[in-house]
């Protein structure tokens, strides 16, 4: 760990935060005490892989070709505490947010991305993405990062009972019914949106996250060496490689699809509107794919997600169809309404049964347990993008709220914490969520208030916005004056103004 | 078309430059030629399995089903003479032509 302050990390951490001093890194008592999980210990392990300057602020929403650079706006880790697991009810918290955005860098430094063009320029950040002394950093943080978002799955999911292959058929069968006759929950939010196409993109930019290396956590798995049901998962690994054939490799149509619609078809171009959950569900892939003691959960998450989602992308697709037209490429949908019907069968038939006959009944607990988390975290994804997409289209509504709110408080009725600030221009404050209401007030300078991509409410001097908890968002100075705002603690906005 | 000849003994498997056929030994020892592309996503045929309860040959993909009945509609047409074969493949005739021999899984007997 001493050596880690002298070598290219520190070198090109030139505009970051003062790295830790060399005397603190007591090689053995600094990993015994992260192991340990000593709350100072975790912080600055964490901290110092946050540090990096891949992973420091940045000055455009869109990250144009370079896979490496992706925000996790360190200077407010040491506020948070990652030791221990959030409860279910704070899954949408700041620092869920946090450890996702570390997690989806720890993950994809096991995965090969190169940038389209001007590698050379790049080159520095590809050598430190993939470094050593990230890879070691990020693997001391990763279990403490995984207990804090997804030990409330333990907590939430009980499984009990003698099961048996039959019932687990029966289960998932049933479960697989269900799906299958519902209204997908994220069409019908973008459907029902009064800005639809927006809605729409602010979707596809939630799958991007996974479908640009899309089945590269499942192909944890087929490295090694357990029989035919190895060769079984190729299989359908093979399908979503398309065969190799470029053109139709599944991440190839989806695009497609992106640029069919005017976006970058870059990996993480908006990493800044990854929802917390959306990058949950993929990072759960990543966290049953990695960690071969979770194996069972793997093949129980990916029979349910290969059986439900043909009904689901044909919901998907003629959506698209509806918000933008012809013009919309939905291949990648379609082909999924076709080859996931053999996909669900062919994952529970060639892997789950199989490996039921040869390990035994006592795997299916954790068989369910992964249909069962992954069900649990797409609900949760779900119910995070319909309100996500409440607060864009409420954007103006939101600013409304702040005069009525700002009296209160310069009356005294309200009685909160206050911090002010001044950012220059184009100063962008990398998207975030808070865990309680905020208050935003624009005392001068102007600033646009992002909610999303392409969700915009400009503030003027005088104006402001409610910043509703666990809602992502961001902003920028857009004036040549420096802008002075003041941020209200308010804790929660309507009790405010009754 | 191309007219090819070969000794069934010696080789079993023909690659046509971007097509291939292998050889398949009915249930009633006839020998036939059959494209190795799955009709439904391109499995190599000639890895899959006879299903001896339905006499179908089941593509190692996704389990596409072939009929004895459809492959003997489908097969290349074939004369054998003297311990050889010959073949009429769907062909340009410059076409390239390998002989080789190969592991065929699918086999009715």
């Amino acid at each position: 760990m001493k050596a880690l302050a002298e070598n290219h990390l520190a070198e090109e951490a030139q505009s970051v935060k003062a790295a830790p001093a060399k005397e603190e890194f007591a090689d053995n008592v600094l990993l015994k005490q992260v192991l340990q999980r000593d709350p100072a210990a975790v912080k600055q392990c964490i901290q110092l892989y946050a540090d990096n300057p891949l992973f420091g602020g940045t000055e455009e929403w869109v990250m144009e070709d370079n896979p490496y650079r992706r925000p996790v706006r360190s200077h407010v880790l040491k506020y948070l505490d990652f030791t221990k697991p959030l409860a279910g009810d704070e899954v949408f918290n700041y620092s869920a947010l946090s450890a996702h955005r570390m997690l989806l860098n720890i993950y994809e430094s096991d995965l090969v991305f190169f940038p389209e063009k001007d590698f050379e320029s790049k080159k520095k950040d590809f050598l430190l993405f993939y470094s050593n002394e990230t890879k070691i950093l990020g693997e001391l943080v990763r279990p403490v990062l995984e207990e804090h978002v997804f030990g409330f799955l333990d907590t939430e999911i009980e499984i009990s009972g003698r099961w048996s292959v039959n019932s687990l058929r029966s289960y998932l069968e049933s479960l697989v019914a269900e799906h299958n006759k519902s209204e997908i929950a994220v069409v019908a939010a973008v459907l029902s949106s009064p800005a639809r196409e927006q809605s729409a993109i602010s979707l596809l930019i939630q799958f991007a996250m996974d479908f640009l290396s899309e089945a590269s956590a499942m192909a944890r798995n087929v490295a090694g060496r357990y029989g035919p049901m190895l060769s079984e998962l190729f299989k359908v690994i093979l399908d979503e490689y398309g065969y190799g054939v470029h053109q139709t490799k599944h991440s190839t149509l989806f695009e497609q699809t992106l640029e069919s619609c005017g976006l970058l078809a870059q990996p993480h171009a908006y990493a800044q509107f990854y929802l917390t959950s959306s990058m949950a569900l993929s990072n759960y892939f990543h966290y049953v794919s990695r960690d071969h003691t979770k194996f069972f959960r793997f093949i129980g998450a990916l029979a349910y997600t290969e059986a439900t989602f043909s009904h689901t992308c044909k919901q998907l697709s003629d959506m698209l169809r509806k918000t933008f037209g012809s013009k919309v490429d939905t291949r990648y949908f379609d082909e999924h309404v076709h080859i996931d019907l053999h996909h669900g069968r062919m994952v529970f038939e060639k892997l789950v049964a199989p490996a039921v006959a040869r390990f035994g009944d006592g795997i299916i607990e954790e068989i369910v347990r992964g249909i069962d988390e992954f069900r649990l975290l797409a609900r949760i994804a779900d119910r995070d993008f319909m309100e996500q997409i409440d607060w864009c289209n409420k954007g103006l509504e939101y600013k409304e709220l702040a005069q009525p709110l700002h009296e209160r408080i310069l009356s005294g009725a309200v009685k909160c914490d206050k911090g002010t600030y001044v950012e220059p221009l184009n100063e962008l404050s990398v998207t975030h969520v808070h865990d309680a209401d905020e208050l935003c007030m624009v005392e001068s300078g102007v600033m646009d208030f992002v909610t999303g991509h392409d969700f915009v409410v400009p503030l003027y001097p005088g104006e402001g916005t409610v910043l509703l908890h666990n809602r992502l968002h961001g902003a920028i100075i857009t004036s040549e004056e420096d802008c002075v705002y003041h941020i209200y603690s308010i804790d929660d906005y309507k009790k405010c103004l009754q | 078309m191309l007219a090819i000849e070969f000794d069934p003994d010696q080789y079993n498997y023909i690659i046509a430059e971007e097509k291939s056929y292998f050889l398949l030994r009915l249930s009633d020892g006839n020998l036939v030629i059959f494209g190795d592309r799955c009709l439904h996503r391109g499995g190599p045929l000639h890895l899959g399995q006879w299903d001896v309860a339905l006499n179908c040959l089941v593509c190692p993909w996704h389990e596409t089903r072939y009929q004895e009945k459809v492959i003997r509609k489908r097969a290349v047409p074939t004369v054998r003479r003297n311990g050889r074969l010959t073949a009429i493949l769907d062909v340009a005739p410059e076409t390239k032509i390998t002989l080789c021999k190969r592991v065929i899984l699918a086999q009715p007997c």
